[in-house]
């Protein structure tokens, strides 16, 4: 399948433009396995933790609540990065949040908090010290070294078909199917025995997994911390790209849909709300936020090609723009599409519907929708 | 350019006209469209300095002369007196002074022109009808796809009517098959502005206010429209419906005086920027005017 992304390209080639060539070599950052942070000075007077597409300012609220308490726990450290890789919330909004959250902090915490923003516009520091910027400006080139083609995120996380397995289980956990055969796994991902294999143990070493003596294996629950790595890497996973309407007017998601119900693309499904709606007639929403779609393979387009084919006003969204449609790409081997009687378009299979959904915020909707596929009515589903 | 409101306005235009006659005239035009859209505009008023109504039906010129003169019975004066006076049975019907009336007060600066329905299968761009007023001879013109303005009519107020806004889309789209050079020989908020611009502006200003949904919603109209004034010709006009604006949107200064016409009238207030118009201009032609023209070349009957 030929797919390629200007997206993370573009966005990608303005961090290179942006991140100094020769960083400082008497700062030396590494990635740490901690939970609190994603970085760390090797002489633990740094941290640093990096979000990508950061959403809105409960999100920023929380991290930086999450920053000060180990700035709390750890007096050693001198001070606590936050990274904002082309977060969503516009520079503006995010200014106002950061200053909010500091004010309310101790001085002593606020003092040693540092908040990076990387986007189009190029790198912001705050606050605007040299030698606070001079120590984050060692770690940055260590974000942007992946190439462009690849997922940023294979430096920050987990391989790309280990999400591929973990889809593929959450699926067949959700409709009892019972244990896998790890061979059954592996047809269906369409993945090496290696990849499967790797993908399964770090399954079972969080607790989530159980391999059965036949070479089988199943999800012992919904598997919460892989899912959880799951969402806050999705974007990248799933290459999604997000379009506003250019025309100026309020986005009408329901017509984008009776347009592409009038003219189907072959190989693109019905996801989110839409979706979620056919697998649960009792979802609970009303109206449509925006249409979510599922480019599935064989689909020789790129997404911006299918947004325009749809609606020639559709543009690349900007931070603060409302998002009409998301395209997310579903490179997942098994096609797993349902297309249902008397309906024009197919849709998305579960997994990528509940994807769609945290997406969407509608985090209540999203475990809703696990109990009905899972248990009928049965709260099967650990709420946090 | 003056303010006008519409809902103070036509109410009182209604009652100018004679009771026996109101059934006759309708608005077009600016003031159409901003009664029309009266609760989207932000200022509660129209920059237009003319109010078209039309006379119908078609060679409707005893009616057209009986509301003029009870309108200058009542002490509407002419506009154009110090630029062309009314002419004599020797001047060319082309060459007539058109009927245009001022109110009464000096307070009001707009002023009404008088149109006429043209025939069907009209194959000229206008053709010009005499009226034989006290004063003189005078002239209605009567333009070629004004006749779609004549169908759908809707309601203002006080019984007078006013020419539906898929109508007037229609006959602006077809009245200019090519963006051209001709200008309007006032200008717009001291801007020379393209005639064609400023037509097919406001055609995207009408689907700018309006939903996709309903602007998808006016291709059977449209059809009807046009096999009813164009029975013999519907089809080969139709099938290029579409070409003016197409040209519209890729022509720089005729997308630069679109979006000033209609930034300064219906969309004043609203942020439009000639971007979102562009866009507005795109989505049109694709949920309605390339099926219409689709429907006016195939076996659509």
């Amino acid at each position: 399948m030929a797919l390629s992304f200007s997206v993370a390209t573009s966005t990608l080639s303005c961090y290179l433009n942006s991140v100094p060539r020769h960083p400082p070599h008497d700062i030396a950052w590494s990635r740490e396995a901690k939970p609190e942070c994603d970085f760390a000075t090797r002489d633990g007077h740094f941290v640093a933790e990096v979000k990508h597409r950061l959403r809105g300012h409960r999100e920023l609220a929380a991290t930086m609540f999450r920053m000060a308490r180990l700035l709390e726990e750890a007096p050693g450290i001198q001070r606590a990065y936050l990274v904002l890789l082309n977060p969503r919330m516009s520079a503006r909004r995010q200014a106002e949040e950061w200053g909010a959250g500091l004010e309310i902090l101790k001085s002593s915490l606020a003092g040693k908090m540092a908040l990076v923003r990387l986007d189009s516009a190029g790198t912001d520091v705050v606050p605007k010290d040299p030698e606070v910027r001079r120590v984050i400006e060692a770690l940055l080139p260590q974000l942007t070294r992946t190439p462009a083609t690849t997922s940023q995120r294979r430096s920050l996380g987990p391989p790309r078909s280990f999400f591929d397995v973990l889809k593929i289980l959450v699926h067949s956990w959700l409709f009892h199917e019972g244990a896998l055969a790890i061979r059954e796994l592996k047809q269906r991902c369409e993945l090496s025995y290696p990849s499967v294999a790797e993908a399964v143990r770090r399954l079972e070493d969080r607790g989530e997994a159980r391999r059965e003596t036949n070479r089988s294996v199943e999800l012992i629950d919904f598997p919460r911390t892989s899912w959880a790595e799951l969402l806050s890497s999705a974007d990248a996973y799933r290459m999604t790209a997000r379009f506003a309407d250019a025309s100026g007017r309020a986005p009408e998601p329901d017509f984008l849909h009776q347009l592409l119900s009038q003219r189907p693309i072959p190989g693109v499904a019905v996801g989110g709300v839409l979706a979620a709606r056919s697998w649960d007639p009792d979802f609970d929403l009303v109206g449509l936020p925006r249409l979510d779609l599922e480019l599935g393979r064989g689909v020789n387009s790129k997404p911006e090609d299918v947004a325009k084919s749809l609606d020639p006003a559709l543009v690349p969204a900007g931070p603060s723009d409302t998002v009409a449609l998301v395209i997310h790409v579903v490179l997942r081997p098994k096609d797993l599409l349902v297309t249902r009687k008397g309906e024009r378009l197919p849709f998305a299979d579960p997994v990528e519907t509940l994807l769609d959904l945290y997406d969407l915020r509608l985090v209540d909707q999203a475990e809703a929708l696990i109990r009905r596929l899972r248990t009928g009515g049965r709260d099967a589903f650990p709420r946090p | 350019m003056p303010s006008l409101d519409p809902e103070f306005l036509i109410p009182r235009l209604a009652a100018q006209i004679p009771t026996s006659l109101r059934n006759h005239a309708y608005l077009a035009g600016s003031l159409a469209a901003a009664w029309h859209f009266r609760a989207q505009l932000k200022e509660r008023a129209i920059r237009t300095k003319d109010a078209d109504v039309v006379i119908r039906p078609v060679g409707a010129i005893d009616q057209i002369r009986r509301i003029a003169e009870s309108l200058r019975r009542k002490g509407w004066r002419w506009r154009d007196q110090e630029e062309r006076g009314p002419g004599t049975a020797a001047t060319r019907n082309e060459d007539l002074a058109a009927i245009r009336l001022r109110p009464p007060s000096n307070r009001e600066e707009y002023f009404l022109e008088f149109l006429g329905v043209p025939a069907v299968e009209q194959a000229t761009d206008v053709q010009w009808e005499r009226i034989i007023l006290k004063e003189g001879h005078y002239g209605v013109p009567c333009f070629r796809f004004m006749g779609f303005t004549s169908l759908n009519l809707r309601r203002a107020a006080k019984g007078l009517r006013y020419a539906d806004p898929a109508m007037m889309a229609l006959s602006n789209l077809l009245s200019h098959p090519r963006v051209g050079t001709h200008e309007m020989s006032s200008p717009i908020e001291g801007r020379k502005c393209l005639r064609s611009a400023k037509d097919l502006g406001r055609v995207l200003a009408f689907a700018k206010l309006m939903s996709r949904q309903e602007t998808m919603g006016w291709k059977a109209a449209w059809l009807n429209a046009m096999k009813t004034c164009f029975p013999e010709r519907w089809r080969a006009l139709g099938a290029v419906a579409g070409q003016g604006l197409r040209e519209l949107l890729s022509d720089r200064r005729g997308m630069s005086d679109a979006w000033w016409t209609a930034s300064n009238g219906l969309l004043f207030g609203h942020g439009v920027t000639e971007t979102n118009l562009k866009f507005v201009g795109q989505q049109l032609l694709r949920d309605l005017v390339e099926p219409f023209e689709s429907d006016c070349r195939g076996p659509a009957s």
